[in-house]
């Protein structure tokens, strides 16, 4: 299987995720895995893009961040730990739907000109 | 760990964003190498495959600045654009070749946006009501122009202060207590701010007073709130122990910053 890269994941990253948050919080690594973990490595991630999405997520008020607690204990620096909103949540069904409608819509049309 | 700040450096500290804002990105990046780096190394890579290829997962540094550049709103942007460093030092110190003039305009700037914090705002709380009930009426308009005159003196004062003092560094070459260099102790700079709020509320009600003295009104519609104020006798010792509790706690939350900063200021980062 090819690996989805650039642009076609760029343009869906916000989507994937707030799915990925829609199954607990998570800090900025333990995304990557997440969404590394889903995709069964298809996935070609840049993941130092996945901290602008993050930001641009968390300024929409579709997610909220906090640090780590107990970051004393453990040594370096300090994580980010991020979860959905309510606001988020309903975002992501309404997103959910346009993608079904997108990929039903766009399959049709590839499948039959072929 | 050294070369992983470095590369986080690189890649941040060209941002036009609030220094708060560049030092969550520098430690959420730095944590997610780290992280990275130990997952390379459990999988059995050398230390420094592990680094090289957890700095590649990160992406192209060019393409991740502009990234997060995009993140930041136009107006932080715009602020940011020349000067970096400490939230308070930004706003309250002069600036390297700034001159006096200059500094003592922006100065007065701050400060007015302090004054309109600390004295309008509440004020036009304590008369809202009275404004939706019966209006604008004259001794209103004068108790307020008292107000805006007590503000634009005490501004001025602390504006004439601040340049003759930037004059007078100049003069002695004085050095500067509020230099992103020095890191001072909260309870310390609790203190000063204490003082500086101190005399500069006491000026402004030195001047009230005696803008009150002539400009008398009928019935001054500011008189009762503040007469009720100063008739509680533990109001003046409360409220200084507040502004000390939230100096003290500012203090605290800006000395993090500024060592956070320190810190990563002091990493030499190749153009």
């Amino acid at each position: 299987m090819e690996k989805i890269t650039g642009d076609l994941l760029r343009g869906h990253l916000d989507l994937m995720v707030l799915s990925v948050l829609e199954r607990g919080e998570a800090h900025g690594y333990e995304i990557v895995q997440r969404l590394g973990t889903l995709a069964a490595g298809a996935l070609q991630l840049k993941e130092g893009t996945l901290y602008p999405a993050l930001y641009r997520l968390e300024e929409a008020g579709m997610i909220k961040a906090r640090w780590e607690s107990g970051a004393n204990e453990r040594r370096g620096p300090r994580r980010r730990i991020y979860r959905l909103t309510s606001k988020g949540s309903s975002e992501l069904a309404r997103q959910r739907d346009t993608w079904r409608d997108f990929v039903s819509v766009v399959g049709r049309i590839v499948e039959l000109a072929t | 760990m050294r070369e992983f700040r470095i590369h986080v450096e690189s890649i941040v500290r060209p941002l036009c964003a609030g220094t708060r804002r560049k030092n969550r990105m520098r430690e959420e990046l730095l944590a997610h190498l780290l992280a990275a780096h130990q997952a390379e190394r459990d999988q059995g890579a050398s230390d420094e495959t592990a680094r090289r290829v957890a700095m590649e997962r990160l992406g192209d540094s060019e393409i991740l600045r502009q990234q997060l550049q995009a993140t930041v709103h136009p107006l932080e942007q715009k602020m940011w654009a020349k000067h970096s460093g400490p939230l308070d030092a930004y706003w309250f110190e002069r600036r390297s070749s700034e001159s006096p003039w200059n500094y003592t305009g922006r100065w007065m700037l701050c400060m007015l946006g302090v004054t309109a914090f600390s004295m309008f705002f509440p004020v036009l709380f304590c008369l809202g009501p009275k404004f939706l009930a019966h209006g604008l009426n004259h001794d209103t308009q004068a108790a307020l122009m008292r107000i805006a005159c007590a503000s634009g003196a005490a501004l001025f004062a602390s504006g004439l202060l601040t340049f003759l003092g930037a004059l007078l560094a100049d003069r002695f070459h004085l050095l500067r207590v509020l230099s992103p260099r020095n890191i001072v102790h909260p309870w310390l700079m609790a203190a000063g701010w204490l003082a500086m709020a101190g005399a500069y509320s006491g000026g402004s009600f030195a001047i009230i007073a005696s803008i009150m003295h002539f400009m008398p009104v009928r019935h001054d519609p500011l008189w009762p709130i503040f007469r009720e104020l100063l008739r509680m006798p533990a109001t003046i010792p409360l409220s200084f122990l507040l502004l000390a509790a939230v100096f003290l706690f500012l203090g605290e939350a800006l000395r993090r910053e500024r060592r956070q900063y320190l810190d990563w200021d002091s990493l030499e980062v190749p153009e």
